[in-house]
């Protein structure tokens, strides 16, 4: 073997012989693995070599000529982005012939492409002028006509507006759709002098509108409509900061000037994300400007709302509830949304514990009642905290339970990438067909409540236990016995539409059952969530949990007495379902709800009223008013996204900052010091004065924390620490879930499942006036047979129409949607959809008629 | 889309590994029975072969001999390439330009004749070359011309 | 005078049919094949008689089949470049017209020797009757049982089919003419890999000219030995030659390799109308033009390079005293123009900054800076762009800027054509 060969260990932790190449790059001597490109080596040293159509990313190119180098022994310039290293290889990339051909390839550029810069979007961050200004000659010969594709710029759908002349053809941005987004709506057409890039007829209506195409654009060729004008790259402050949208975690740099929100873009080294984002981060944080802030404290009093100083409302509080000492815990009950900061969350548990002697704590009003008891023992030692691109490295990947392409955009993107390395390894399991399923060894439809089964029948495969044929759930499990068998590493990512359904306790059950069949097979196997929401991994760890404290750990444990002053309560708590049940059989005197939404977003809307209606107090702390503020009896107005700092936990387990880019609005105040002043009100010191201290508390506690620090989560952000194994033990004699029942199907009525749709995550990003541009309204989605079966149409008005209730929305027909299921939304509190659905029942079997009204 | 260009499509599809393959062909046969390539005809054809709309849109753009506006019942293309350039193509061009009244690039007001100028035909020996349609006229003149034009649209006796 | 080999067929009335075509001793040299060759021995022969492609690039045949992965599990795929869009060539078309069989016979040699079960023969879209007679004649072929499975009783199977172009030069390009195929733009795709090892769907693939097939079937009949005795050694066989342009006998000619071009233009075919050459373009307008005083140069493959042109698609096109090497100049720079693919900055950008520059200066309205800008043109697109298209035109200019430079000059000073 030639050259050096050395074994390094990677970040895997696998051990492999890597062949390394010598070569000498500008007289240095330089020491690569084999396979690494030129123009790498060469950035490597800190050479700087221009490109335009190079991208990492991106499947190769070498169509701009910009990085030509000089090869001894090749007889014309080489592209150094397609030509890999050679032993004894000599490349000179600064000569004379060489930055002639630059300043050639700038002139060439130049002689078509407009002098827009005073008017175009892109001065000051532009490629082509960087370029022309490090490489390029000071004057274009070109005397004759510039070729002009059209006097107007085009807008190609709400978002994404196109200048044709300003293209340069790097073809980026139709590479980026294709290959990391995989919508394919961005193409080339014509040839030669008037080729372009467009969308099919000139339109992208109906594409992502994800705005990565934007992003990539070297020059001011595609732009942004909604930042289109607005301003000049160094008039901005940026703040770098966490999506607060899905648990992805994307990272994001918000742009204001003058204090107004003018753009949202990544950094291209950065987060799990790179260079892109999806159209929710990219464009829908302009929520923050919109919905109904709430702007001072509001009390009830003869039936309205009113104004009152933030001493009142506090003082009502204390006055409802009475003597801190005599407080019944059992009474009481908290809801946190689990799209606040670890900080916050951590006090609001430690609040509801230290204040109101509860165990009455919840995070989220939509999973299944039960899977308490079965998540700490997937987050111990079986939950991978690395960076998700190593988990799909795996020689065998599934995903069970997620429509990642509406759900998770940029997991989604990252799950594309690793097709490339051979798509027979990932396996899909959803109720809603993603982008992935074509490229995917294998894809399965099935009907939340079903995931436990697969699961199920998966881990008896693999035990060797024959089961009865059960097609399709059990021709899908064959195919990926066929590889997981063979596979020394096992991804598994589980999406929250498992954690809706009646199963799914024992779908989590059943899952750590399988992992540990695995882990006993000699596989190293990686679990992470897809979770919807940007922290409930946080929530979780921080102890927003009936039935856990602080990092998973025991009620009871005496660490926190130590740590907090006196035992929190031992009795173990009631779940939002319980707490809403006896809110409504009278049996509560206080909920504290946090952010959270219940009204709009607890799958049973008569339950949610009732409770509501019968419970002693209601205390919201929340931004923005909402149905649940409307029935409050104390709203406290908290920050909303951007108005405080504090760390979210993603998917990977990675911690992240998310930072404050202006003040809370009026008189709203941080929401950790609400919760302080809160346990103030009641004679209680929470101890926590800052957000900083109140890391440094949580850190000590939590044990996949220690040894973190907040100086620890710089712009990549820390991942957590593998926490030990957790859990009660196997549990031992777990029965074969059922299968759902679809018999349903006879009687002509359709399986309902919701979940976010590809435009909108959870209840705010409707409060996006660009989200609401692009998608603004509900919908219902069946299949295309479907719909004709019905005798529908798309875009046809209809009723429908569960059990419990109803409701009016458009029809959208979708040829790959499986026969049997619909689909709504859930991102739009007006059309009310929980009062179709009733506790306990997920999916919902509905009708679908036409609405002769309409 | 019509069943009998359906069909058409489907036999030239078993030809290739991959459904891409057919696009091409599947435009070619679109507009041999009469189709203009545009709107509905291309997604009709993505949504038979299962590909993304932008790649027949791509492909039909590319490609000279495909056509998403409108062209004249007789499409008379006169190569002005070397050989026939050199064979006095560009006197034979402004004739044809001076007889149909029309520029090159444009088409008749009673869309009979549309007139483009083309590159090699592949007919060198025998310029100067033009194709009405599929058909190679060689050895052109103005007369040839002149008797071509009427033989196409003859002219109603005086 | 010269033996006849594929002018034999080509001037014999109704060879595009099977029947005269086997009457006349086709199809045998397939028989031949099959019986007596093993593939590799096949690839042998077809080296030794240094068959060199005839569709431009003259690369040995033998060895570029020789290159085909021996272990390979992938199919391999065999492909006819007939996409014949070099302007001044029509040999291809005269072969596909009145001699489809020998391409055929010729493509199911190269088949059998690389193991191909499958080809696509990729016509250039104008070419209809070409395209009839071609799908013609595979359908007799395959009624015949030279197609299809187990061809003439051998372990042989082989589909043949015709994939139409539809008017782009660029299809010439092999790479390109595989995403052609493909379903893509027809852009030139990076090499390595070649299409040898990874071609058609990144299997390996074959891609040949028509003409090439042409021999195969001949020097199956009568030996390499025999091939490589006619012509220079370094470009052995006959040749079909177009002659076209201001000459008196334009045509199709078949001659051994390494006449003079003088030769080829005054006596074969019967000199230029005006009774003096200025310019012969030898091989399509790809290649630079020879000036008169370079014309004894031998047309072959070596001896052309050597002379800083090539012999390309051996498209010949001749200008006498009264053509402008200026207009002519201008219509290449064009062609290339709106025939380029889009890919890469230097001729996209190029060729039209070139074109426009030339046009004016045609009509009259150039400066002097204008012919520095030209040269800085070649210069910046010759070796720098994606493919050939871009070299080719830097090239072809480039020598109409040295030979003929002072035509420039007096369109510039003159205000006007000299010629017109």
């Amino acid at each position: 073997m030639k050259g050096n060969a050395r074994f390094t260990e990677r970040e895997t932790g696998q051990e492999g012989l890597i062949h390394m190449v010598q070569l000498t790059i500008d007289d240095i001597a330089v020491d690569v693995p084999d396979g690494t490109l030129v123009l790498e080596a060469a950035l490597a040293q800190g050479i700087d070599v221009p490109t335009f159509c190079y991208q990492k990313r991106l499947s190769p190119l070498a169509s701009c000529r910009m990085c030509l180098v000089a090869i001894e022994g090749a007889a014309k310039l080489q592209p150094a982005c397609v030509t890999p290293v050679m032993d004894g290889m000599v490349v000179h990339t600064a000569t004379e012939q060489v930055a002639k051909i630059r300043a050639s390839m700038l002139e060439l550029l130049l002689a078509n492409h407009p002098l827009d810069c005073p008017i175009c979007d892109k001065s000051g961050e532009c490629e082509l002028q960087d370029m022309v200004f490090e490489y390029g000659a000071g004057v274009s010969r070109f005397h004759d006509e510039k070729r002009v594709f059209s006097g107007r710029d085009l807008p190609l759908n709400q978002v994404i507006i196109f200048n044709s002349n300003r293209c340069i053809q790097c073809q980026r941005c139709v590479r980026i759709c294709e290959e990391v987004v995989g919508a394919v709506a961005l193409g080339t057409v014509e040839k030669g002098m008037d080729t372009a890039i467009t969308g099919f007829e000139n339109s992208l209506e109906s594409c992502d509108h994800c705005g990565n195409c934007i992003e990539v654009c070297p020059v001011g060729a595609l732009m942004s409509k909604p930042y289109r004008y607005k301003a000049r790259p160094w008039d901005l402050v940026e703040t770098d900061t966490t999506c607060p949208f899905c648990g992805t975690g994307c990272q994001l740099t918000v742009s204001a000037r003058d204090g107004q929100l003018a753009r949202v873009t990544s950094k291209y080294e950065t987060g799990v994300n790179g260079e892109t984002l999806c159209v929710k981060g990219r464009y829908g944080i302009d929520f923050i400007d919109g919905g109904d802030r709430i702007e001072t404290p509001l009390l009830r009093r003869n039936g309205t709302l009113s104004a009152v100083t933030w001493e009142e409302a506090y003082a009502a509080l204390r006055q409802h509830i009475g003597d801190p000492a005599a407080v019944n815990g059992s009474r009481i009950g908290g809801l946190a949304s689990p799209t606040q900061s670890c900080e916050t969350l951590y006090v609001f548990q430690k609040m509801m514990r230290m204040v109101f002697a509860t165990n009455n704590i919840d995070s989220s009003n939509r999973w299944a009642s039960g899977i308490y008891a079965a998540l700490p023992g997937l987050f111990g030692d079986l939950y991978a905290r690395r960076p998700l691109g190593e988990l799909l490295e795996a020689d065998c990947i599934l995903v069970i339970g997620s429509t990642v392409t509406d759900d998770n955009p940029v997991s989604d993107y990252l799950l594309r990438g690793s097709l490339r390395q051979g798509g027979s390894k990932l396996f899909l399991a959803s109720a809603r067909p993603s982008r992935l399923d074509r490229d995917a060894g294998g894809h399965l439809r099935l009907l939340p409540g079903d995931e436990a089964r697969l699961i199920a029948l998966l881990d008896n495969a693999l035990a060797g236990t024959a089961d009865e044929a059960d097609a399709p759930l059990g021709e899908f499990v064959q195919r990926i016995v066929a590889t997981i068998e063979s596979a020394a590493t096992v991804t598994l990512l589980i999406g929250v539409d498992l954690l809706r359904a009646p199963r799914a306790k024992a779908a989590l059950e059943w899952l750590e059952r399988l992992m540990r069949r695995l882990q006993g097979a000699g596989k190293r196997v990686a679990l992470q969530f897809l979770f919807d929401r940007c922290n409930q991994m946080g929530a979780w760890e921080m102890g927003v949990l009936p039935t856990r404290l602080p990092g998973w750990r025991s009620l009871g444990e005496a660490a926190f007495e130590r740590a907090w002053g006196k035992p929190p309560p031992s009795e173990p708590g009631a779940d939002v379902h319980t707490m809403l049940e006896r809110c409504a059989a009278g049996e509560m005197d206080m909920l504290y709800l946090l952010g959270s939404d219940p009204v709009a977003a607890y799958a049973d809307r008569d339950l949610v009223e009732k409770a509501l209606s019968s419970v002693g107090l209601l205390v919201v702390q929340a931004a923005y008013r909402s149905a649940t503020t409307a029935q409050a009896d104390i709203i406290l107005p908290g920050a909303a996204f951007g108005e405080e700092s504090g760390t979210v936990i993603g998917n990977q387990g990675r911690v992240q900052m998310i930072r404050e880019i202006r003040r809370p609005l009026g008189d709203a105040r941080r929401n950790m010091d609400i919760l302080r002043q809160v346990g103030e009100a009641f004679d209680c010191d929470l101890g926590v004065a800052t957000r900083q201290e109140a890391f440094t508390e949580f850190a000590r506690l939590v044990p996949s924390f220690h040894g973190l620090s907040l100086d620890d989560i710089g712009e990549a952000g820390a991942l957590t620490a593998a926490a030990p194994r957790g859990g009660d033990g196997e549990p031992d004699g777990l029965p074969m879930p059922a299968r759902s029942d679809g018999s349903r199907r006879d009687d002509g009525k359709l399986m309902l499942v919701t979940g976010d749709c590809g435009f909108h995550s959870g209840y705010v990003s409707e409060l996006s006036t660009t989200l609401s541009d692009i998608v603004g309204e509900s919908y219902v989605e069946i299949g295309l047979a479907e719909g004709q079966a019905l005798g529908l149409a798309q875009g046809d008005v209809v009723i429908v129409r569960s059990g419990r209730g109803e409701t009016r929305v458009r029809l959208r027909l979708n040829k790959q949607f499986p026969p049997g299921v619909a689909f709504i939304p859930e991102n739009f509190a007006k059309q009310n959809l929980n009062r179709l659905f009733s506790r306990g029942e997920y999916p919902c079997p509905v009708d679908i008629l036409p609405d002769h009204a309409a | 889309m019509d069943g009998d260009l359906k069909e058409r499509i489907e036999a030239i599809m078993s030809r290739y590994p991959t459904r891409r393959s057919a696009i091409m062909p599947a435009l070619c046969l679109a507009q041999e029975s009469g189709e203009l390539l545009r709107g509905k005809i291309l997604k009709d054809i993505a949504d038979l072969l299962e590909v993304p709309e932008i790649w027949v849109y791509e492909v039909t753009s590319f490609y000279s001999m495909l056509y998403s506006e409108p062209v004249g019942k007789f499409h008379i293309q006169l190569c002005t390439n070397v050989s026939c350039l050199l064979s006095r193509s560009t006197p034979l061009l402004e004739h044809l330009k001076q007889r149909l009244q029309i520029g090159a690039g444009e088409t008749t007001a009673d869309g009979l004749y549309t007139l483009t100028t083309v590159e090699c035909l592949g007919s060198c020996d025998t310029a100067p070359v033009l194709m009405v349609n599929e058909v190679y006229h060689e050895n052109m003149s103005e007369q040839r011309i002149d008797t071509l034009l009427d033989q196409l649209t003859p002219q109603p006796a005086a | 005078m010269y033996e006849k080999i594929l002018l034999k067929n080509l001037e014999t009335p109704g060879c595009h049919d099977i029947r005269t075509y086997e009457a006349r001793g086709g199809y045998k040299a397939l028989a031949t094949v099959l019986n007596d060759y093993s593939p590799g021995e096949l690839i042998e022969l077809v080296k030794r008689s240094n068959l060199r492609g005839r569709g431009g690039a003259g690369f040995p045949t033998g060895v570029k089949w020789g290159f085909v992965p021996k272990d390979t599990d992938k199919p391999i795929y065999l492909c006819c470049n007939s996409d014949e869009g070099e302007p001044g060539t029509f040999k291809d078309r005269a072969l596909m017209e009145k001699d489809p069989h020998v391409m055929i016979e010729g493509m199911l040699i190269a088949a059998y020797a690389i193991g191909s079960e499958i080809s696509y023969n990729y016509i250039r879209g104008e070419y209809t009757l070409s395209i009839e007679r071609v799908e013609t004649a595979l359908h007799q072929a395959y009624e015949r049982g030279f197609l299809g499975k187990n061809i003439l009783g051998s372990d042989f199977s082989h589909d043949m089919y015709v994939h139409k172009g539809a008017g782009a030069y660029i299809c010439g390009e092999e790479t390109a003419l595989l995403e052609s195929i493909e379903g893509r733009r027809a852009q030139p795709k990076l090499k390595p890999p070649f299409p040898a090892v990874a071609g058609l769907y990144e299997c390996p693939t074959i891609i040949n000219n028509t003409e090439t097939f042409a021999y195969l079937p001949h020097i199956v009949e009568r030996g390499a030995e025999w091939f490589r005795s006619i012509g220079p050694e370094g470009s052995p066989g006959p040749k079909l030659y177009c002659l076209s342009g201001q000459v008196k006998k334009p045509g199709l000619y078949e001659l051994p390799m390494g006449i003079s071009l003088r030769e080829m233009v005054e006596d074969h075919a019967g000199g230029t109308h005006s009774g003096k050459v200025k310019a012969v373009i030898p091989g399509g307008v790809s290649a630079p033009l020879i000036p008169e005083c370079d014309l004894d140069v031998g047309m072959d493959f070596d001896s052309l390079a050597a002379a800083g042109s090539m012999l390309g698609s051996a498209g010949v096109i001749v200008l006498d005293d009264t053509a402008c090497v200026v207009r002519v100049a201008t219509r290449i720079m064009e062609f290339f123009n709106l025939e380029s693919c889009g890919k890469c900055t230097p001729c996209r950008e190029g060729n039209d900054w070139a074109a426009k520059v030339l046009r004016r200066l045609e009509a009259g309205n150039g400066r002097r800076e204008d012919l520095d800008q030209l040269e800085f043109l070649c210069d910046s697109i010759f070796g720098t762009s994606f493919c050939a298209l871009g070299d080719a035109a830097a090239w072809s200019l480039g020598a109409a800027l040295k030979h003929f430079r002072e035509e420039f000059e007096r369109h510039i000073d003159e205000g006007k054509c000299p010629f017109h």
